[in-house]
């Protein structure tokens, strides 16, 4: 893992200024407040990974944790030439990886199956007791159920490579650089989990509850 | 395909296509229409995935981390102990192995000088009784055996004559 994370910290980053590499470069000079604001920022794309790669709500939040204790310590090894977020994502996944390592050792623990307590059913956060009662939060929520099963039920690179899409700041060249694969790999490694992604939600597809995100007129497929 | 079109399939994971995005798509398509299941499946898929909400973090997360973070002068100060542990007893401990081995080795040395040494012993006894063995046994002829066995062949000529006569 050390050497993969000196790897990203020697990348290039282009001329685009990161304003976030700046925090840690404070919190590297022992800054606290840099820091925290950096948790801050990233305590949920980070507990979002580790949470879908874990499937384990209370232990994604510990590993999630010590993904910024992580980072603090590797402060000193941090270059300011790699992008915090690639950084702090590749911390994020080496640490899930060992911890599915340490469960394929341990099979007591399942690897795949939802923790005790969790229903599968995706949290959704601040949940409005209101909006959850009409019919359509209710077929949302049975559609978030479905996205979470059909995800979970992905390769953990694919899976990861999706995830990491969701976050707009990560061009292709950092995802690629947080997966140890190539540009090309990382688009076919997309590629497969979105045509996957259809495969399992191809009855919500066909249905047509569900909410459109484009009118497209003279569709030839009625149906969706 | 054109490469712009590419790219809006994957970036509509990301993002939401801009009005201008859509009208070249539908453009494209009226060319295609036996695409647009395919790009209104993909564009679905992204727009669910887009609006998929995140899991909850817990109120605490962020303070957890900065009293962890105030918390590893302990740490430190557990590893450093043992540190110092090691290095007080790994040199005394590397000195007692390596006896232990030395010792093992000599002792090993011993044990087969010692067995090749009965080994050679009976070979010897075993040709001094093959010797003997073409002679008829009688109790007397015996009797100066071992008298005879110690005597130094170089010092004691050979009776060739008296040989002779007893074969």
């Amino acid at each position: 893992m050390r050497q993969r994370l000196a790897g990203v910290g020697l990348a290039t980053m282009g001329s685009v200024p990161d304003p976030d590499a700046e925090l840690m470069l404070r919190a590297k000079r022992g800054d606290r407040a840099a820091f925290t604001l950096l948790v801050e920022k990233y305590q949920q794309p980070i507990v979002s990974l580790v949470r879908r790669t874990l499937r384990d709500p209370d232990e994604a939040e510990d590993i999630a944790q010590n993904v910024f204790l992580q980072a603090f310590k590797s402060a000193g090894r941090y270059r300011p030439t790699a992008r915090f977020a690639t950084w702090l994502y590749t911390i994020a996944r080496n640490l899930c990886l060992n911890e599915l390592r340490r469960r394929a050792r341990h099979p007591a623990d399942p690897l795949d199956s939802a923790a005790p307590g969790d229903t599968g059913r995706p949290e959704v956060q601040n949940p409005d007791p209101h909006a959850l009662l009409a019919p359509q939060a209710l077929l949302r929520r049975e559609l978030d159920a479905a996205i979470e099963l059909a995800l979970a039920g992905l390769p953990e690179i694919q899976r990861s490579a999706l995830l990491l899409l969701r976050d707009r700041q990560l061009p292709y060249e950092d995802i690629a650089q947080i997966l140890d694969t190539t540009v090309p790999a990382t688009k076919s490694l997309i590629h497969r989990a979105r045509e996957t992604l259809k495969q399992q939600l191809k009855p919500y597809l066909r249905s047509g509850d569900w909410p459109r995100p484009i009118r497209l007129p003279d569709s030839t497929n009625p149906q969706l | 395909m054109p490469g712009h079109l590419e790219a809006l399939r994957d970036d509509s994971l990301r993002r939401a296509p801009s009005a201008e995005e859509i009208r070249r798509l539908e453009s494209w398509l009226a060319g295609h229409p036996e695409q647009r299941a395919q790009w209104e499946s993909d564009l679905q898929v992204g727009q669910w995935l887009r609006e998929l909400p995140d899991p909850p973090v817990s109120p605490g997360f962020v303070p957890k981390i900065m009293a962890a973070l105030d918390r590893p002068s302990a740490a430190g100060s557990r590893r450093l102990d043992l540190l110092s542990f090691w290095r007080l007893w790994l040199p005394p401990l590397r000195w007692a192995a390596a006896s232990a081995a030395a010792a093992i080795l000599l002792a090993s040395a011993a044990f087969i000088g010692y067995r090749h040494h009965q080994s050679q012993t009976r070979v010897e006894i075993a040709r001094s009784v093959a010797q003997i063995s073409d002679f008829p046994l009688s109790l007397d002829l015996l009797s100066d055996f071992d008298v005879i066995r110690r005597l130094d062949p170089a010092a004691v000529p050979v009776d060739e004559e008296l040989l002779a006569a007893l074969q």
